[in-house]
């Protein structure tokens, strides 16, 4: 930033009154910064110029229909707002779907004064229309939240999924332990009486060991 | 120098002759079955001698009472019932109290519990020889010692000099204490004929009315679906958990499907001990389980119960594992803790979550 700040600009577009224009070129002559600055803002205002020959800025009404086109562009398909800056000529190059006339005549907002850019040249190189700019920078924080949401969801649905999915799904059993006990004896050669653990009736002699 | 060229061949030629018959004999002892050498040392005719038990128990009527104790640190459980066999019918089992069992001679496994697997799993974990002659029930008996590789006692077995049967057995553990004994208290060759060949017929009901899911009408038979070896590789093609052994030189030796259940039952044993593994589909339902010790060890729960035989209840992916056996608890729970445990890989675990959560969110279930 230079130390002029605004009045930089404002010096290269004439618009400082004389006094301040004064002060601004003494602060040129002691500054090489803004005097770098200077120069290279009057280079591009040339080169601007050279571009697009009758030197019109935008209206001042092109601009508040700019200022309101976001919210229509954010609902609209991308293909559906070229509405900007191109003219009659550009507007082909700007979008191919756009219409012609008619389609112009049905924007209420488009000022039937609104000078006419007959070049299409002085189009920035970047032609994309500056409703669907407008339209990227609402949709960004729109798609953050999606995208956050979505992830959001994708791990607390995992999370349960791992939470929930920690037993078997096979039934709770009980093994047959009489009938265990008596395959059990029969396999290793004892007698297949039912095992004390699960007949209680069956006496077993406790004693104390050797 | 002419002297050098002559003998270089013949130096070479023995050489190689010491070097193939080195391989040979590397080739011989990496191949050959440590077991053989303890092979070796086991007294064919004290095998024999056991292999005869268990053939004399199927030809040879008596009567009498058998027991079986077992014995912990701290006390011994005994269980008695009174046996008759008759050759070609069956035995018939009768207790004091609990219902009377009948096991019919056919489809009853062995009645000593040794196979030909069993006595071939014994004379490979241990040494058979012949030990000082005894008296059991008032008869003479030949005692068989399977011995350790480092010469203590595992295990002893009475058998009848006379007419060949098993008497008496019993484990005895690492310490020399008596782990196991059963075998009988009383023994008489001449059965009254008293007991008409049926009786199978008239078992009292009661026991078995008890107990609705046992085998029911006392008939103590063993599951007949036998598993071979295909049917085993099945079934671990479909994810069951079938070990081939276990630790502590266990071996599985026979595998029986219950034919109603879906448990199957592995036996497990290394010629001496009997560990019985059944497995089921399934999770623990611990309410049944009231009663039973629980500990967790290693991130693993199993439930053990001490009682005349020993217990050890886990679960691990899907399935339900009791572990039975006579031997000293601590087998049992080697047993129980080592059986496969969960495995469940994490997206598996998401996706049955997902299915569950889907399940309960859906207003169409």
């Amino acid at each position: 930033m230079s130390c002029l700040g605004e009045r930089l600009t404002a010096l290269v577009d004439g618009e400082l009154g004389h006094e301040e224009r004064d002060r601004a070129l003494a602060h040129l002559a002691r500054c090489d910064h803004c005097r770098d600055e200077v120069a290279s803002l009057r280079k591009l205002k040339g080169r601007l110029r050279g571009l697009d020959e009758t030197d019109e800025l935008p209206s001042p009404d092109f601009l508040t229909r700019l200022r309101t086109l976001p919210a229509a562009a954010g609902s609209t398909a991308p293909g559906d707002v070229p509405p900007a800056p191109a003219g009659p000529l550009s507007e082909p190059l700007a979008d191919p779907f756009a219409g012609g006339a008619a389609r112009h005549a049905a924007r209420p907002l488009r000022s039937a004064t609104r000078p006419v850019r007959p070049s299409n040249s002085a189009r920035p190189r970047d032609n994309r229309p500056a409703g669907r700019a407008a339209a990227a920078l609402g949709v960004q924080p729109r798609r953050r939240y999606l995208v956050m949401g979505a992830a959001t969801l994708f791990l607390g649905l995992g999370g349960a999924s791992y939470v929930v999915g920690g037993g078997d799904d096979a039934p709770t059993v009980t093994p047959a332990f009489d009938r265990y006990a008596v395959q059990h004896a029969l396999t290793s050669g004892d007698a297949p009486m039912t095992d004390p653990l699960t007949d209680p009736v069956n006496q077993v002699q406790v004693s104390p060991g050797p | 120098m002419i002297a050098k060229t002559v003998t270089r061949p013949g130096r070479r030629r023995s050489v190689l002759v010491c070097g193939l018959a080195g391989a040979l004999v590397l080739a011989a002892a990496l191949a050959g079955d440590p077991a053989v050498a303890r092979r070796v040392r086991s007294d064919p005719g004290a095998v024999g001698l056991l292999r005869a038990a268990a053939d004399a128990a199927r030809r040879i009527p008596y009567e009498g009472r058998r027991f079986l104790t077992t014995w912990n640190r701290s006390r011994s459980s005994t269980s008695r019932v009174t046996v008759s066999h008759l050759p070609g019918e069956g035995i018939r089992y009768r207790s004091a109290t609990a219902e009377d069992r009948y096991r019919p001679e056919a489809g009853a496994g062995d009645p000593t519990g040794f196979t030909p697997e069993t006595l071939d799993l014994l004379t490979r974990n241990y040494s058979v020889v012949h030990g000082a002659d005894a008296a059991v029930c008032g008869r003479p008996a030949r005692v068989i010692e399977a011995r350790r590789d480092d010469g203590s006692a595992a295990g002893r077995f009475w058998i009848d000099a006379e007419t060949g049967l098993m008497l008496h057995r019993e484990l005895i553990d690492a310490t020399g204490r008596r782990v196991v004994a059963a075998g009988f208290s009383e023994i008489s060759y001449t059965p009254s004929a008293k007991e008409p060949a049926t009786y199978a017929l008239n078992v009292p009901r009661g026991g078995a009315a008890r107990f609705p899911a046992s085998g029911g009408q006392g008939t103590a038979v063993v599951w007949s679906d036998r598993l071979d070896r295909a049917d085993l590789a099945a079934l671990r093609d479909r994810g069951w958990p079938v070990p081939k052994v276990l630790p502590g030189r266990l071996t599985l030796h026979d595998a029986r499907r219950d034919a109603g259940g879906g448990a199957v039952h592995l036996s497990y044993s290394d010629g001496l001990a009997a560990v019985s593994v059944f497995v089921q589909r399934g999770t623990i339902d611990e309410r049944a389980l009231s009663g039973w010790r629980k500990t967790v060890k290693r991130g693993r729960t199993i439930f053990h119960r001490e009682s005349l035989r020993r217990w050890a209840v886990s679960a691990g992916d899907g399935y339900v594992y009791t572990v039975l056996t006579d031997a000293p608890q601590s087998t049992a729970d080697a047993v129980a803790a080592n059986l496969p445990r969960d495995t469940t890989s994490f997206s598996t675990r998401v996706s049955r979550g997902a299915r569950r959560l889907a399940a309960v969110a859906n207003p169409f279930d």
